[in-house]
């Protein structure tokens, strides 16, 4: 009787505890704002949850790169009205400036994991450099070899073979000499 | 319906926009062959082999391998152990190819068959390849093998379209090397090695976006701040290379050096 | 026969009397006209080697050459590359012992020119065929043609080779039109497609003054184009190495230093074949005392010049000991190598710049014994300049198997090495068989002048 006054009462602690834990974590909502402060980029995450705006959660930046996000800055707690302002610098280099960012709530005790994301204009425009591969050098493929080198090789091959045909067309000269001669 | 572009971008377009495309073999492999050539499109792969955490798990070594259907004693990344002087530490260095953007390998080859391609990286075409292993003499990294025999599993990858971006089927009588998992790059993956490594060792990234990932946290962070911040270099720069994997120095290791207890691939 | 009414005073033609030609077309056709049993068994021998050889190449393709040669990943060119600088090296005899000479008057070259044109050929033949065995995919020779990159040092050698081939066989063939009429008239005991091939390459040829003025001009020019051609060649197999960041190649002085070499094999070379054919199909009164001396001064000369280079090559280096370089010497002079390296400087340097300085010593048959030493040496030092420049890369050698630190030819790479140095053997002998050895009317041209042309080797 004992065992299983212990058994039920464990499960019922078990039981309340998920419940307690689903219950505390709260759906969280962020919204973003890309503004622009005296030459300075300035992201707002405004979070709520229920409508309510929601204190002292920290948010954290990202922006999106081709394997994974790189995080921008440390994460900043929102303020006493539900927003968190992040400071976004300017050099962060994209295709045609163009950049995805992210705001997300991570491992929060209080609200569940949620992300967003929004696209702005605030990257350096980087133009890929392929200088290496696109121009003329001893290095790259057929077609890109150096002109010069093109011209040289041509100029001393035809010298040399013009003179072996020049030889070849002599000979038959000869021959041709030799049926006259009949 | 989505799709994913050459460029790794998702676009949404028509169903009805789409068709379905069936290739012969040949037409699959005239695929790959100039999408293996022409690369990715705005791209400039860069790796960064942090000395200070490698501890010779060589895990990414048999990644490679195994990607690449590659004999043990056929290294695409090799981790050698590295002692400059009596009294400089040892240390182990994973050594990849380096893709150097002034490739002494692809100067010297007779047919066009090793190549740089617009996103850096060398790759080999096997289809090309007449074996005559000048780029193993010019390479002065060491970084090139050979099939000097039938290539491993060549039986099994007999009917397999040969993807130069992976360089699967290995053909007889033709080189290898790292190809920075090219055929990884271009489903939105990190290399072989890289996501292979436990330690935290390689770091692989895009220059143009300058931002490199960690293979084993996932970690993204800034490429050229990781480089000054840890006093990058790279091998041998006074060749004119111009590689393209940077390493940084082994300071502040947390655990000893440990030498190798058993000797690596000496089987013959 | 006729002859010749109006020819003007001023041009008068090499020419001899009747007798002298008769004697002289006499020795000279004797080796064709018959074989002795010595000559048969030598071709044999030859041609079984050659077929060895063959035998030996099918294997390594069908089992591969992981089993059957002794390379690796880290000495990926073995004895196939040093064989090839070697008869590269032996090429040269064209330009060495026969266009320079002739250039600058030395007339003692007149009978040695077909011989060291012969050679010339067959050397380089024998090459080509030889860096064709070293392709990993031989199958795919064409894609050299289809896909090759101007920028490729290989691609350069390639177009050097064969120019340098087809230059060979001009120069050869050209000056061999006179003598071809003399054997197509005068030796009746041969087989008919013998006859007929004389026929056919002799051109035409009737000795006329026109054809004659043409013959000589055309010979000047080759000889003039086969120099910087012959000199081409040798660079350009040098900088297969030299253009890499090896530190063991990383040399300015790579292409001066191999040419040199290459003049001193030509030498070495020459003189073994001026031998035998003078000791087997007597020539002794055209092969004489005097181009022994000759040849070897020459060897002495060429002997000086080698060892210049050698010098600044290996002992500059040696003065700095850089880290680069210092696996690499200390390997050759006092590690792994060093007895094989001292030996290979002795009798590959000291030995040809020093003994033939003694008259004693240039006489027919203490040359010879010199020039095969020089020889044998020669082909030894290729290997000291291709093998262990492989063993020691910038980067350390680590985690593959133990026999790969150190490379030995196998016996089928050694099987193909032989054949190819039979089949240059094989080529110039049949050559011999077929054709005069000694160019007649070059001979004629310096022996007799001012004689009107009473007969035109009909």
């Amino acid at each position: 009787m004992k065992k299983y006054n212990y058994f039920i009462t464990m499960c019922l602690v078990f039981l309340l505890t998920i419940t307690n834990s689903f219950a505390q974590e709260k759906e969280a909502k962020i919204t973003l704002t890309f503004e622009k402060a005296d030459s300075l980029n300035v992201c707002k995450a405004f979070v709520t949850s229920e409508g309510q705006p929601v204190i002292e959660v920290p948010v954290i930046l990202s922006v999106k790169r081709l394997f994974s996000k790189l995080p921008i800055g440390d994460a900043i707690a929102t303020d006493s009205t539900g927003v968190a302002t992040f400071e976004f610098p300017n050099d962060i280099p994209s295709k045609n400036g163009k950049l995805t960012i992210f705001a997300n709530i991570v491992d929060d005790e209080n609200y569940m994991n949620s992300e967003t994301s929004g696209e702005v204009n605030w990257g350096t425009v980087v133009v890929t450099d392929n200088s290496n591969v696109s121009e003329r050098s001893i290095a790259a493929g057929r077609d890109g070899a150096p002109i010069y080198f093109i011209i040289s090789s041509l100029l001393v091959i035809g010298l040399f073979w013009g003179v072996i045909i020049y030889a070849v067309l002599q000979v038959f000269k000869i021959k041709k000499l030799g049926k006259i001669q009949e | 319906m989505r799709v994913l572009t050459a460029e790794n971008e998702l676009v949404e377009i028509e169903r009805s926009a789409a068709k379905s495309i069936i290739k012969t073999p040949a037409e699959n492999f005239t695929y790959l062959q100039k999408q293996g050539r022409d690369g990715l499109a705005g791209r400039r792969f860069v790796m960064v082999v942090d000395l200070s955490k490698c501890r010779n798990a060589r895990k990414c070594m048999n990644a490679c391998q195994e990607a690449h259907h590659l004999r043990p004693e056929q290294h695409h990344i090799n981790v050698l152990k590295m002692q400059e002087t009596e009294n400089t530490p040892a240390y182990y260095m994973p050594k990849p190819c380096q893709h150097c953007d002034n490739p002494p390998c692809t100067a010297v080859c007779p047919v066009d068959a090793t190549f740089k391609r617009q996103d850096g990286i060398v790759l080999i075409d096997n289809e090309r390849c007449i074996g005559c292993r000048f780029c193993i003499a010019a390479c002065p990294y060491s970084a090139r093998v050979f099939n000097w025999a039938e290539p491993l599993h060549s039986h099994e990858d007999e009917n397999l379209t040969y993807n130069v971006e992976l360089n699967v089927p290995q053909r007889k009588g033709t080189i290898s090397k790292c190809l920075f998992s090219a055929d990884r790059l271009r489903e939105g993956k990190l290399p072989y090695c890289v996501s292979a490594c436990p330690n935290g060792v390689y770091w692989f990234g895009d220059e143009n976006e300058d931002a490199v990932t960690n293979g084993t946290t996932k970690e993204t962070v800034r490429f050229k701040k990781l480089l000054e911040d840890n006093g990058a270099y790279t091998l041998m720069p006074e060749l004119g290379t111009k590689p393209r994997v940077y390493y940084l120095p082994p300071v502040k290791r947390d655990f000893p050096f440990e030498d190798a207890t058993e000797a690596h691939n000496t089987k013959e | 026969m006729s002859e010749e009414k109006n020819i003007p005073e001023s041009t008068k033609y090499e020419t001899f009397t009747q007798k002298e030609y008769m004697i002289m077309k006499d020795d000279l056709l004797r080796p064709i006209e018959k074989t002795g049993i010595g000559g048969k068994i030598w071709i044999a021998f030859l041609t079984a080697v050659f077929f060895a050889g063959v035998v030996a190449y099918y294997l390594q393709e069908s089992r591969g050459k992981s089993v059957t040669t002794g390379l690796s990943d880290y000495t990926m060119w073995g004895v196939y590359i040093s064989n090839f600088l070697f008869l590269v090296a032996l090429s040269l005899s064209s330009v060495f012992m026969s266009a320079i000479l002739k250039l600058t008057h030395f007339e003692w070259y007149r009978p040695l020119s077909r011989i060291a044109d012969v050679i010339s050929l067959s050397s380089i033949s024998m090459a080509g065929i030889c860096i064709m065995i070293s392709m990993g995919r031989p199958d795919r020779l064409h894609y050299l043609f289809l896909h090759g990159r101007i920028q490729s040092p290989i691609v350069w050698d390639i177009i050097v080779v064969i120019t340098y081939f087809v230059a060979c066989v001009l120069m050869l063939f050209v000056a061999l039109i006179p003598s071809l009429s003399t054997c197509k008239n005068h030796l009746h005991n041969l087989p008919k497609w013998q006859l007929k091939m004389y026929d056919i390459l002799s051109f035409g040829w009737k000795g006329t003054a026109e054809q004659w003025k043409i013959l000589k001009r055309t010979v000047f020019i080759l000889t003039v184009l086969v120099i910087p051609l012959g000199i081409a060649l040798r660079t350009v197999s040098a900088w297969l190495f030299s253009t890499t960041l090896r530190p063991e190649w990383d040399s300015t002085n790579f292409g001066a230093y191999f040419v040199s070499g290459s003049a001193l094999l030509t030498v070495a070379v020459m003189i073994i074949a001026v031998y035998a054919f003078r000791k087997i199909y007597s020539l002794q009164s055209y092969l004489t005392n005097m181009h022994f001396d000759k040849m070897g001064q020459a060897m002495v000369l060429m002997g000086l010049i080698y060892a210049y280079f050698n010098i600044n090559e290996y002992l500059v280096p040696a003065y700095k000991m850089s880290g680069l370089h210092a696996n690499h010497l200390l390997n050759l002079f006092v590690g792994e190598n060093a007895l094989f390296y001292w030996l290979v400087v002795l009798f590959g340097i000291v030995v040809p710049s020093v003994l033939p300085m003694f008259k004693k010593l240039r006489k027919p048959f203490p040359l010879t014994l010199i020039a095969v030493a020089v020889l044998i040496a020669g082909w030894f030092k290729f290997y000291l300049i291709v093998i262990p420049g492989l063993s020691h890369p910038l980067l350390p050698v680590q985690d593959v198997p133990a026999s790969w630190s150190h490379y030995t030819p196998s016996l089928i790479e050694m099987s193909i090495v032989s054949a190819t140095i039979a089949g240059t053997m094989l080529l110039v002998t049949l050559f011999s068989k077929y054709f005069p050895i000694i160019s007649v009317w070059e001979v004629a041209e310096g022996k007799l002048e001012g004689k009107e042309e009473i007969i035109n080797y009909k």
